[in-house]
């Protein structure tokens, strides 16, 4: 694609269970302070069914052009037809950035996608910022599990970078916003994708997403075994949050893997996070560095988990947690 | 007979500790703590099982792609000991600092030269770059559909069954070969070989491919661009709480506790 003739920057937004991923409010605030620093127009490209609503929620967030692909068929994320519309309206519309959410579906589309646009994708980026000489866009994002950050640039437009949840403040909305809905046409044609989806199983979470939730009690290898989970579960349940783990707990089948704090599980950023018998390693701490407060309890004083903590106990979680729960059930809540 | 292709990357052990690493004087590479052993990446481990466990039921053929330059050979080997057929080493001085994008290239095209090809198996992600790109890029290469993040694989005649993660639970993507599949942990861990595999396995030979045998004129030019590396900042404010017992440890903890979540 020709550099001069590349426009605007374009997300995918996340259209799930009938409203919006909480991941689009942060696309459209990072989208917007790097569609103002060119000088140029935000669109988002809403894919589902049903997603009139929507479609205005995203122009309340910051969005001036809302591409809408609805479609009955279009209920659940499936790859081939995504993959299908989105390189159509990069071709036609030919963007200068291009950003999607690092979540299942960036991760799944996006590799492709940029293959597909023959371009360079920067993915999970938690800072992006426009050079002004350039006109680049610099991402940043970590590397070798976070132990390092790494700052890169993409020659070829559209510059692709999936954006890293939560690590960016979501954008305000404001309902006085005018902005622009096209839809546009686009036909599916089932007989040329190659995968069926057979079926899926929800898992069933009970209350509170992880994600969502403001306080995470969350265990490692240090718990030992499936049985004392539950008694992480029990302060859990106390304090009114939700249960994690490392990605020891889940190998180790104490937790369900969609309950995995890190790199390769759920980032989340809770107002406080519990982390017992958890070492700290970099890929853990990449999925749960953005929570307000750390407590780490661990009875190993040389843990990394107390380089990274707010607040740390050294100490057996066997012999602190019982009298921890006492106290809590007599605290007012 | 299946014929499974596995492209399994050497990166450094990931469990090294972070905060001995270090940033060479120009800012473009990560130096790893000294003595840090190269490993097989740890999801490469996880799709060389998958392929392993078809070859438990099926018969097939395993061979091992690995693209780099210097490759650590006794290390790479430990894919023969567990039971892979074939180690072919893609090695040359150009190979040596490729993005998502070269990668994918020059895999793709050993997988080309390999011809028969039934199911590429590549890792959800290299433990390095963190990437999670080369698997799709050369399924979009060759034209064949990919499936990311198993947890588990089937094969039945001329089908594939994947079960794929999911934030919130999995799908199962059926799809007919050739098909290209990123193995998540979940998979499995990789088995251990025997004293005797192990040995058997290092004195086994090895093909080694340069550009030139893989008939490459020019290697596709980086795509992404790094500018600068940096450490990370680390908060080590943390405020340990101290105490007699763990009664009282517990008391000052809950004081804090109901702090933040009041
Ligand atoms: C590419 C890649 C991706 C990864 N992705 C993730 C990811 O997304 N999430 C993740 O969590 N990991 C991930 N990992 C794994 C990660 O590197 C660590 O191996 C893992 O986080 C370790 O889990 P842990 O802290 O529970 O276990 P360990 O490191 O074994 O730590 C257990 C801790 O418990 C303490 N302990 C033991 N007994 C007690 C006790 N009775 N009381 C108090 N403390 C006790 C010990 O002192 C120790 O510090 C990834 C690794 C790689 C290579
Ligand atoms: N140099 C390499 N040699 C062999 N396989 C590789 C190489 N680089 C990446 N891969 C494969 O592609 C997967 C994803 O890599 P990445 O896109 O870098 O995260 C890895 O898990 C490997 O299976």
């Amino acid at each position: 694609m020709e550099l001069n003739q590349s426009k605007g920057v374009i997300f995918l937004a996340e259209f799930r269970n009938q409203g919006l991923a909480e991941i689009n409010a942060e696309l459209a605030s990072v989208g917007l302070k790097i569609a103002r620093q060119l000088g140029e127009e935000l669109s988002a490209v809403l894919i589902g069914s049903g997603t009139t609503n929507s479609a205005q929620e995203l122009i309340s967030l910051g969005v001036d052009k809302v591409y809408l692909i609805d479609n009955p068929d279009f209920t659940r994320y499936r790859s081939e037809p995504y993959l299908a519309v989105m390189s159509q309206i990069c071709q036609e519309l030919q963007p200068n950035v291009l950003l999607l959410g690092h979540t299942e579906v960036g991760r799944d589309l996006g590799p492709r996608l940029a293959f597909r646009l023959n371009i360079g994708l920067v993915p999970n980026c938690i800072d992006l910022e426009m050079v002004s000489e350039s006109g680049n866009v610099q991402m940043t994002r970590p590397v070798y599990g976070g132990k390092t950050i790494g700052i890169f640039t993409v020659e070829n437009r559209p510059q692709m970078a999936t954006v890293g949840p939560k690590r960016f403040e979501p954008a305000p909305k404001d309902h006085t916003r005018q902005g622009e809905i096209i839809s546009f046409p686009y036909e599916i044609d089932e007989t040329s994708f190659k995968k069926k989806i057979v079926d899926f199983s929800e898992g069933c979470v009970e209350g509170v997403k992880l994600e969502d939730a403001e306080i995470i009690v969350s265990g490692g290898r240090g718990i030992g075994c499936a049985e004392d989970f539950e008694k992480l579960k029990e302060l859990a349940q106390i304090l009114g949050g939700c249960i994690g783990g490392s990605r020891a707990a889940v190998d180790n089948e104490w937790l369900p893997s969609n309950l995995q704090v890190g790199i390769t599980g759920k980032v989340v950023s809770p107002n406080l996070y519990i982390a017992i018998g958890i070492s700290g390693s970099i890929q853990h701490m990449a999925g749960c560095s953005a929570a307000k407060t750390i407590i780490a309890i661990n009875r190993d004083p040389e843990a990394q988990i107390f380089k990274m903590a707010h607040f740390g106990v050294v100490c057996d979680w066997r012999k602190i947690l019982p009298p921890i729960l006492e106290i809590c059930k007599t605290l007012p809540r | 007979m299946l014929n499974i292709v596995v492209c399994v990357k050497q990166v450094y052990d990931p469990e090294a500790p972070a905060s001995l690493f270090q940033i060479s004087s120009d800012g473009k590479k990560a130096i790893p703590p000294q003595g840090t052993p190269p490993v097989l990446s740890p999801f490469d481990e996880n799709a060389l099982e998958a392929a392993l466990r078809i070859k438990d039921i099926q018969e097939a053929k395993i061979i091992v792609l690995s693209m780099g330059y210097k490759l650590a050979k006794p290390i790479l080997k430990k894919t023969l000991a567990v039971g892979a057929d074939e180690l072919i080493l893609l090695e040359d001085k150009q190979f040596e600092e490729l993005d998502s994008y070269g990668t994918a290239h020059i895999l793709a095209c050993a997988i080309q030269q390999i011809k028969n090809f039934d199911i590429i198996l590549c890792g959800r992600q290299a433990a390095d770059t963190d990437a999670g790109q080369v698997g799709s890029g050369i399924a979009e290469i060759l034209q064949i559909p990919d499936i990311t993040l198993a947890r588990k694989v089937e094969v039945s005649s001329d089908k594939v069954q994947v079960e794929r993660l999911m934030g919130d639970g999995y799908e199962t993507v059926e799809t007919a070969m050739p098909v290209l599949i990123t193995a998540s942990n979940e998979i499995g861990d990789l088995r251990y070989p025997s004293m005797r595999k192990s040995l058997a396995a290092q004195k086994m030979g090895v093909t080694s491919w340069d550009s030139t045998q893989l008939g490459l004129e020019t290697v596709a030019d980086n795509r992404v661009k790094l500018q600068k590396l940096y450490l990370p900042e680390r908060n080590s404010n943390c405020q340990l709480i101290n105490g007699e017992n763990p009664e009282e440890m517990a008391a000052k903890l809950t004081d804090v506790l109901a702090g933040v979540v009041k």
